[in-house]
């Protein structure tokens, strides 16, 4: 599973989102917020 | 991607993604296979059917002789924002109750899109939801910021996080007037509703707007926090802590009080786990979610911020919270305003960066405030959507009044106090 990780408020590029296409996104997860 | 293309629903691994599919799917058009009901969420302007309408909304139906249906609002007996609440009743008592939103609906997230600058943006955030205008403007100032790599001063910071607390501590105390008209405590209501006046008042004195309409900006301010507004702050809660004592001692130890407010409109942990609560809707029943702890921003860190949490879910717990996170804010804001940070005279903003996401979350006094955007290759937004943390609440409203006496709807409404407008955008 793919995912990126970032901050509140962070700010990242488009390109560090894996596939924003939704046909594979049972196999990414867009985000997920660390503290 | 094909919007005609049916996709598989996360709904039925998780029921918290119910009310986002039923979102895309009224925004774009996205049918998910086994969704339970992709019913409309608030008819927007751009939505794909437009022949969808708010009269036509399919509200649950059960026929029987031995149950009636009660329709309440748009238009309420109270000056309040305009929803229809279904009841379906056998007697008095409640089975079933469907709240059915969008007559607020603004077309906020496009406007966003068509308003280039940044006053007119700032201007929209303030109007998202009125009673949530420093948890909102934050939210956006910290995302523009971010957008543009600006680090905000020390100043900024902590205007920032006095406005979100404020904010918490007059609407609580709003709340708790509220709470005690439902049950015809007047006393309460009296002095809970006049307890709030200085408060608020105390905002309009900082930034001329008793809601803080014009206090948060990106990048600056143009009302300064000082010492001589510390000094006003500190004199202003040392008459309002007296007063909001008292009251509070008579409402929690009177006998009619408590019995309105214990075991009424109860969630159970797992009902908030399962629909997804947040905030005080969370805390309620005993699910710790709180943005000021799982992210902090601004001053928070220094803060250390532990959540109230109560175990009941019931509109008794709901109003224990409000008083306890009412003592909490006022703590925190002493705390904050003994050592004022220097006004820091920072750079200019950046434009925002392109091709970029960004989130930001803050802690309204309702929950989880959100707002991301996503900028173009010229770094202007293409989109930018807003979630008020009443999106994910309101179905715990319709759960709570489930087999309670339909006469206890008021109190079991403001109890939990959610936003229209915040919902329907």
């Amino acid at each position: 599973m793919k995912y990126a990780i970032l901050k509140n408020n962070q700010t990242i590029p488009l390109a560090f989102i894996p596939e924003l296409d939704y046909n594979s996104f049972r196999e990414t997860i867009v985000l997920s917020l660390m503290k | 991607m094909d919007a005609k293309q049916p996709l598989p629903s996360f709904s039925k691994h998780n029921l918290v993604f119910e009310k986002f599919e039923r979102e895309i799917h009224e925004n774009f058009g996205i049918a998910y296979t086994d969704h339970p009901w992709l019913k409309p969420v608030r008819y927007p302007f751009n939505r794909v059917d437009k022949n969808s309408a708010v009269a036509d909304y399919p509200f649950f139906a059960i026929e029987s002789e031995e149950l009636h249906e009660v329709g309440v609002g748009p238009i309420h007996a109270g000056i309040i924002e305009p929803g229809h609440f279904r009841f379906i009743c056998n007697g008095e008592q409640i089975l079933h109750l469907e709240i059915q939103l969008g007559y607020q609906h603004r077309g906020i997230e496009q406007l966003f899109l068509e308003k280039k600058k940044l006053f007119q943006r700032i201007t929209l955030t303030e109007n998202i939801a009125g009673d949530s205008v420093a948890g909102h403007t934050v939210a956006f100032v910290n995302l523009w910021e971010s957008l543009c790599k600006y680090q905000p001063g020390g100043d900024l910071q902590l205007a920032r996080t006095l406005a979100l607390e404020l904010e918490r501590i007059a609407m609580h105390t709003g709340d708790l007037s509220g709470m005690c008209t439902d049950i015809a405590y007047q006393l309460g209501s009296a002095v809970f509703g006049r307890l709030r006046t200085p408060v608020i008042n105390y905002l309009q004195s900082w930034c001329g707007n008793r809601l803080s309409k014009g206090l948060i900006r990106a990048g600056k301010t143009n009302f300064p926090f000082t010492g001589a507004l510390a000094d006003e702050l500190n004199k202003m809660f040392d008459a309002y802590e007296k007063d909001f004592e008292g009251i509070s001692e008579e409402l929690f130890s009177l006998p009619s009080a408590l019995a309105r407010f214990e075991k009424t409109g109860v969630i159970t942990t797992e009902q908030a786990a399962t629909i997804g609560t947040v905030g005080m809707s969370a805390r309620m029943s005993a699910i710790s979610r709180d943005i000021r702890f799982s992210h902090p921003h601004d001053l928070y860190k220094a803060l250390n911020h532990q959540p109230v949490i109560k175990h009941h879910g019931d509109v008794y717990s709901r109003a224990q919270i409000r008083k306890q996170e009412i003592n909490q804010s006022i703590g925190y804001i002493r705390q904050l305003i003994q050592n004022l940070p220097e006004n820091e005279h920072k750079d200019s903003l950046l434009v925002p960066s392109a091709n970029s996401f960004t989130i930001s979350m803050v802690e309204g006094w309702r929950g989880e405030i959100c707002h991301c955007a996503i900028t173009d290759d010229s770094g202007e937004l293409i989109l930018y959507k807003i979630k008020d943390p009443s999106f994910h609440n309101w179905l715990a409203v319709a759960l709570s009044v489930r087999n309670n006496e339909i006469s206890d709807f008021p109190i079991c409404n403001k109890s939990f106090d959610l936003s229209y407008c915040g919902h329907d955008l």
